[in-house]
């Protein structure tokens, strides 16, 4: 293929006058035989310069310049990439040269360069400078002006901070076309775009003479201050000899073309780069290929288009559909936003209380995939050398056992000084509390009388109290419990000389079988010597119990020494011609317990009789009413009875039990309201009935001889429920239970004195507050006591009487 | 594979190595522990009990006494030491190891004597009194009075019944020949001592 024939010229004018040396245009025509002129081809540059005048030639040979020794000597891949750094070099060049000058005088400078190798035309363009291209009739202006383009809204044409010198960085813009003869080019500055229009500059170019173009440019351009101009025209190649016998000049016929550097003054014929004979014709040329159809004019595309095309639509590029850059989430899963934005007028509550939480934890669940995304810093620490053998297996790192160890001392070694700070700090405040304790104790002591004693009392008590809640008053720590032990059995020890109290430790010897069951009754056989009957001895090993049930009462018996309840004598059991019903009452008569029941034809007497139980029906007693509680003593063989009827104590004699009682108190008591008030009764041979305010009736011989008062209890009672009496009729004591304070009144029985209350420690496992039978077994050294209280049947001895701290009256 | 198990028996051989180094150390710590709360311990066996008043101190030993001599297990030499201890608390804190001492003696000469009473199977011995009272109290000291009180000994059959009684009051028989006993206050505390 026959290189085109390309004619350039140019032209810059300033104020009218026509330049004839400058440095603002160049084209470069490399010699045919040189590697620059097959790789890179012809170079066409054009400088706009703005600024100051004095400075813009300057500028635009430094541009000029430098574009062509970087497009011809940095041998570039291709001639694109060769225009771009020709172009980025002239620009750092300028810029350089720029920074040596004051603001003032910088000069930036927008320039055109073109390159033509065989038939392609490749263009590097930094505005302001413009460039009018015809090819194959249809125009094409680079960069397209808002003059040619009314919808063409984009200013950045008339940016000139994208010129060479204003910055380090630029961007030239590149185009392409393929040039056929007839194609023109012109290259022009800025300001020659608003002179024409699309048909007068299609027709400028439409020229085939690039004289002709370039003087139809400057006579329109004559109002301007200054243009350049660079015009380019393509020719058909011209047919060429057979032999050529020496080189010929390139077919430049610009007028004010500069020699090129590389050719040399005299061109000298080198016979190995002459060309071989090419035949003019050949017999069977290759078909040209079609031209490119490049659509309708540029004119016409313009008058169609209204939107903005990008300057590649002028090579015939076809605009691809324009990019949305706009949001494109979708509703659909998973693109959809998980919590779109809503104006808050359209949210409901709901969705503006959740909101808030859904942002924190949107925050959160980003905030943990940052960190599982994040890549790990490489430290020496986490090199793992790899071992030796299946070396693709991942070798963990080695675990950090000292450090580990060493944490963990360092955090027990704080646990453990914390704790010990603690302990330290409650130590010294039970201190404190055992010390105010100790003081408010040793001050009872000094009181005046038993009236101030008992109010320092209840002041020590209350400071006790606070010593007991203090955690760091236990058995582990010696020191301080023995100090709150003797703090207390000094308490204990004012308590029994002031209020006459003695705690009680009662051992357990059994509770009731049935869960929530109450005994009512205790029966404690006398410690008798010289027995030799075994069955005497088999009832003396036992001690006997009621329970409380009304409609099916059982009698048990318990080992002494404690042991299973298990039923003695219960309902059902059929005893001669009688069946048992429920037991009311149990008594320890003579050497043998006996029991009662009532039944529907009356009340039924049993008592053991060769190993077995045998029965007699009391005398009368199926007119007896229903009593609430049927109390039944013995004494000297004979039965008392209270509450079978009211107000009255029938008698059975001994022997006798078949037979009709004798009511045994006077008819002129029995109707006094004390009397018939009276809630148990005990017989020593006197008959004492107790009244429920601790009062003790005492008759003797069906009179009443005398009454037995209560005195120096402290708290006053409240209310009595059972006593017994011991002793002989002019000595012994009264027991007397009182649930209600949980205590056992032991008074004198002669004056009502109290001798002592018993009471049971808070923290000794046992209560009286449900009190409900008392035996006193004073046929031993010392008196034992057999309490019922709840479902448990308790043994203690009798403590002795407290001492008092003080003169007594009258010792 | 015979590297794969020669690298493992070889990882495990360095980490027991290590796994036994720091279980020394660990029961080394452990062990500083204990001693430490041994020596407490034994520092505690020294406690002053003592009392909040000076009636306090002397009728919390009396008692204290009569529940020692009273011990079932008196026979064993532990339980002797513990009441020795016990009782030796109630002394001003300089007279406390000699009275440990003393009474430790007492308890032996008692404990063997009943062994092989007498009389009978066994002796009892109780100290009894009415009431204890202040005789005289100052700042720092103290006279306490134990009103009749009285020493008696008792020698038991075999069934407990007394078959010999003797009793004198217990002052004469300490060889005390003031009416009180004298205490002494030691840190707000009142001891039993014998400085009086």
């Amino acid at each position: 293929m026959q290189p085109l024939e390309i004619q350039t010229g140019h032209r810059v004018v300033v104020a009218g006058t026509t330049l004839k040396n400058h440095a603002r245009a160049l084209v470069e025509t490399p010699a045919p035989h040189h590697p620059a002129a097959i790789t890179l081809g012809q170079l066409f540059v054009l400088c706009e310069p703005v600024g100051p005048v004095e400075r813009a030639e300057h500028a635009c040979r430094i541009v000029t310049r430098t574009i062509r020794q970087t497009f011809y000597e940095r041998n570039a891949a291709s001639t694109a990439s060769a225009l771009r750094l020709a172009v980025v070099a002239a620009n750092k060049a300028l810029y350089q040269d720029n920074m040596r000058c004051a603001p003032a005088q910088r000069v930036t400078v927008g320039v055109t360069a073109a390159a033509v190798l065989g038939a392609d035309l490749f263009i590097a363009q930094v505005q302001p400078t413009q460039l009018f291209l015809r090819v194959g009739g249809k125009l094409r202006v680079i960069p397209t002006h808002p003059a040619w383009d009314p919808a063409h809204m984009n200013a950045a044409h008339v940016v000139l901070t994208g010129a060479l010198g204003a910055s380090l960085f630029v961007e030239p813009e590149f185009f392409r076309a393929v040039l056929q003869p007839g194609d023109a080019m012109l290259v022009g500055s800025s300001g020659l775009v608003t002179l024409f229009d699309p048909s007068t500059m299609s027709a400028l170019l439409a020229q085939a003479d690039v004289a002709a173009i370039l003087d139809g440019a400057c006579e329109r351009a004559a109002s301007l201050p200054m243009v350049e101009l660079l015009a380019l025209t393509v020719d058909a190649p011209m047919p060429r000899p057979a032999v050529v016998t020496e080189p010929a000049p390139p077919r430049v016929t610009s007028q004010r073309h500069e020699p090129s550097p590389q050719r040399s003054p005299e061109p000298e014929t080198d016979p190995i780069f002459v060309l071989p004979a090419q035949p003019t014709l050949t017999p069977d040329p290759p078909p040209r290929p079609a031209p490119l159809n490049l659509g309708e004019p540029l004119a016409e595309r313009i008058a169609h288009r209204a939107a903005s095309l990008p300057p590649s639509s002028l090579l015939g590029e076809v605009p691809p559909p324009p990019i949305d850059l706009g949001d494109t989430f979708t509703d659909a899963r998973p693109y959809g936003l998980r919590h779109p934005i809503r104006p808050p007028s359209e949210m409901s509550w709901r969705a503006r209380l959740v909101w808030p939480w859904l942002a924190l934890a949107d925050l959160w669940q980003d905030w943990r995939r940052d960190r599982q995304l994040r890549r790990k810093a490489l430290t020496v620490g986490s090199y793992v050398p790899r071992g030796r053998g299946l070396t693709y297996r991942r070798t963990a790192p080695p675990f950090p056992w000292q450090l580990l160890l060493f944490t963990v001392l360092i955090v027990t070694g704080a646990v453990l000084y914390g704790f010990n700070l603690a302990q330290r700090n409650d130590i010294q405040l039970a201190l404190e509390y055992l010390t105010a304790a100790e003081e408010r104790v040793a001050v009872v002591r000094t009181m005046p009388d038993e009236t101030a004693a008992r109010e320092a009392l209840e002041s020590a008590q209350q400071a006790i109290a606070a010593v007991r809640a203090s955690p760091e008053i236990t058995t582990t720590n010696p020191s301080l419990w023995l100090r709150y032990s003797e703090l207390e059995r000094e308490y204990e020890r004012l308590l029994a000389a002031v209020n006459r109290v003695s705690f009680l430790e009662p051992v357990v010897l059994a509770s009731h079988p049935v869960p929530n069951g109450l005994f009512t009754t205790i029966v404690v056989p006398p410690v008798q010597s010289g027995v030799t009957d075994a069955e005497r001895l088999e009832a003396l090993r036992y001690i006997y119990a009621l329970d409380n049930d009304r409609d099916a009462a059982r009698l048990y018996r318990i080992p002494r020494e404690g042991g299973v309840a298990e039923p003695y004598l219960e309902p059902g059991l059929t005893v001669g011609a009688a069946v048992v019903s429920s037991l009311r009452a149990a008594l320890w008569r003579i050497d043998q317990v006996v029991a009662i029941d009532q039944a529907a034809n009356g009340f039924g007497y049993y008592f053991r009789q060769n190993g077995a139980w045998s029965y007699s029906k009391l005398g009368s007693s199926e007119i007896w009413s229903t009593p609430e509680r049927l109390d039944v003593e013995e004494y000297a063989g004979n039965l008392y009875i209270w509450g079978a009827q009211a107000g009255e104590v029938l008698k059975f004699s001994s022997g006798r039990y078949g037979d009709t009682p004798e009511f045994w108190l006077n008819p002129s008591v029995t109707r006094d309201a004390a009397v018939l008030s009276a809630v148990d009764m005990a017989v020593d041979g006197s008959i004492y009935l107790l009244q429920t305010n601790g009062v003790v009736l005492v008759f003797s011989f069906g009179q009443l001889v005398g009454q037995i008062t209560p005195s120096n209890v402290s708290p006053p009672i409240a209310e009595v429920t059972r006593f017994v009496i011991t002793g002989s009729p002019d000595s012994g004591f009264i027991f007397m239970l009182e649930p209600a304070n949980e205590r056992i009144l032991q008074l004198d029985k002669r004056t009502g004195a109290l001798i002592q209350q018993l009471r049971v420690r808070a923290d000794s496992g046992v209560s009286f507050n449900q009190l409900t039978a008392l035996s006193v077994d004073t046929s031993g050294a010392r008196p034992v006591l057999y309490i019922a209280s709840g479902s448990d049947i308790m043994r203690v001895e009798l403590p002795p009487p407290p001492r008092s701290f003080r003169e007594e009256a009258g010792s | 594979m015979n590297r794969l198990y020669s690298s493992l028996v070889k990882t495990w051989r360095q980490s027991r190595r290590n796994g036994q180094r720091y279980v020394r150390i660990f029961c080394s710590l452990i062990g500083l522990f204990l001693l430490s709360s041994c020596g407490a311990a034994v520092l505690e066996e020294d406690i002053g009990l003592g009392g909040i008043t000076p009636e306090a101190v002397v009728e919390s030993f009396l008692e204290d006494l009569n529940a020692a001599l009273a011990e079932p297990d008196l026979g064993v030499a532990a339980v002797r030491q513990a009441w020795a201890n016990r009782l030796a608390s109630y002394f001003a804190p300089g007279e406390r190891a000699d009275q440990r001492l003393a009474l430790r003696e007492m308890l032996d000469g008692f404990a063997s004597a009943n062994a092989r009473p007498a009389r009978g199977q066994r002796a009892e011995l109780v100290i009894t009194y009415d009431r204890i009272r202040a005789l005289q109290t100052d700042e720092l000291t103290a006279q306490v009075e134990v009103v009749n009180a009285v020493i008696t000994v008792r020698w038991l059959d075999a069934n407990g019944e007394m078959l010999f009684e003797r009793s004198g009051a217990l002052l004469r028989l300490i060889g005390r020949e003031a009416r009180g006993l004298p205490v002494v206050r030691v840190e707000g505390r009142w001891y039993l001592t014998e400085a009086g």
